[in-house]
């Protein structure tokens, strides 16, 4: 598959990508690799949510503030 | 940040693979008052109880952010008593992007591990010396100054 086809399906499937990688972040790694590469970060906006997948995962939490404007 | 370094492809898939990102705005007071944040951007790496292990604060290019997070994820390690495997991240921070602004850290925290897994005082000279031989003006060259009386 092309750059430009790859990165055509990622765009397409910008939504889907975000809610399988809350689901199961090693299958969404087989999937990108798969059909394409990831554009961008899947944030959290709850940091509640995050620290209790850092737990399930082992993993540190990424804490970012930022002005959106 | 969200136009240079969080879209860059090594930054997503670091990012991806070692931490859970989680983002707020600065609009959320409660938040920025928690942790006593005042300016933008700052990031914030915590333990799963919310224990504040590393913070950074201003632009970081994706050459400087992978580092300064690898070496962020190696105390995280240091701080849970995982001595091998903040070792891991802080050789892979060194080895990588052994002349980024982060590596001196990398060098101080390698040596302290070290000491506290062998209780072996010699690689707290050792970082003393690397730090002296490739960071000398970094403030961890300072830090690591009492170590130079250790007998090597």
């Amino acid at each position: 598959m092309g750059a430009v086809a790859k990165r055509l399906a990622s765009l397409l499937f910008f939504s889907q990508e975000c809610l399988f990688f809350s689901q199961s972040r090693d299958q969404t790694r087989y999937w990108k690799g798969e059909i394409a590469m990831a554009l961008h970060i899947c944030w959290l906006d709850d940091l509640a949510k995050a620290k209790e997948s850092a737990r399930q995962t082992n993993k540190p939490v990424l804490l970012d503030f930022f002005n959106p404007q | 940040m969200g136009a240079v370094t969080y879209p860059h492809e090594q930054v997503v898939k670091f990012v991806d693979y070692n931490f859970v990102p989680v983002q707020i705005e600065t609009s959320n007071k409660a938040m920025t008052d928690q942790f006593k944040v005042t300016w933008t951007p700052t990031i914030i790496v915590l333990d799963a109880d919310g224990n504040e292990v590393h913070r950074v604060v201003g632009f970081l290019p994706p050459e400087e952010f992978i580092p300064t997070f690898m070496v962020a994820k190696g105390k995280w390690y240091f701080n849970a008593d995982q001595h091998p495997e903040a070792q891991g991240m802080f050789d892979e921070a060194l080895r990588e992007y052994p002349n980024s602004a982060a590596a001196a850290e990398g060098v101080f925290f390698l040596g302290v591990s070290h000491y506290k897994l062998t209780h072996d005082p010699k690689p707290l000279r050792a970082a003393y010396e690397t730090l002296m031989a490739k960071f000398p003006g970094s403030e961890w060259a300072k830090r690591a100054a009492p170590y130079r009386l250790i007998p090597a």
